[in-house]
């Protein structure tokens, strides 16, 4: 038992005619080409679609990753727009709160207070209150 | 001062939490992918064993027309 190879050569590769046929021992091939064991046959085909399926493979594997890349951007392009609306919103609070604690407030105090005839009295009194610094 | 957003902390924990969970996608994928390459070669070994001669001679033949064809 024998694998005949026959393929004739031409200018344009596509164009190539593929012969690769099982032929019973003794058989007279009518050109000339390449002779094979069968064992040889199926290692041909085994390293031929091994490498062929493989690439798939990889390239499906590839495909895979490349859309696990493309949702995790989206996502994480949406977590960074949340986070930033979220930001501005905390730093938009605590500009308020900073303005609003400068504005004046009105305070009450207590103390002793010198008079003019020399005599020292409690007082106590309201008024307003500003943030220097 | 005002308290602190909820808001922010919980963008920020979402943000760590889809990197972690694209990382652990990742890592599954890579495991996977690497065990189902790993077993190409056994299964067309298998594959290939089980057809008889002239089915060799034609699954040569068909794999040279899909190199040459370009897929």
């Amino acid at each position: 038992m024998m694998l005949l190879l026959a393929c004739q050569r031409s200018y344009a590769s596509s164009l190539a005619e593929i012969d690769f046929r099982y032929v019973s021992k003794g058989y007279i091939s009518p050109f000339k080409g390449y002779l094979a064991s069968e064992d040889t046959g199926r290692t041909i085909l085994r390293a031929l679609r091994t490498y062929r399926v493989e690439r798939d493979h990889w390239i499906s594997a590839y495909n895979v990753l490349q859309e696990e890349h493309d949702l995790y951007t989206q996502r994480a392009s949406e977590s960074i727009g949340r986070l930033e609306t979220s930001l501005e919103q905390e730093r938009q609070m605590w500009q308020d709160a900073e303005q609003k604690a400068k504005r004046p407030g009105i305070g009450v105090f207590a103390g002793p207070a010198y008079c003019g005839n020399g005599s020292i009295q409690a007082v106590i009194g309201i008024g307003l209150v500003y943030k220097l610094w | 001062m005002p308290s602190p957003i909820v808001n922010t902390d919980m963008a920020i924990e979402e943000l760590k939490d889809e990197l972690a969970a694209s990382q652990r996608r990742i890592e599954e994928l890579d495991k996977t992918i690497r065990e189902e390459a790993g077993k190409i070669r056994k299964q067309e070994h298998v594959y290939i064993d089980g057809l008889d001669p002239n089915d060799v001679a034609l699954g040569v033949s068909e794999e040279l027309r899909i190199f040459l064809s370009g897929d």
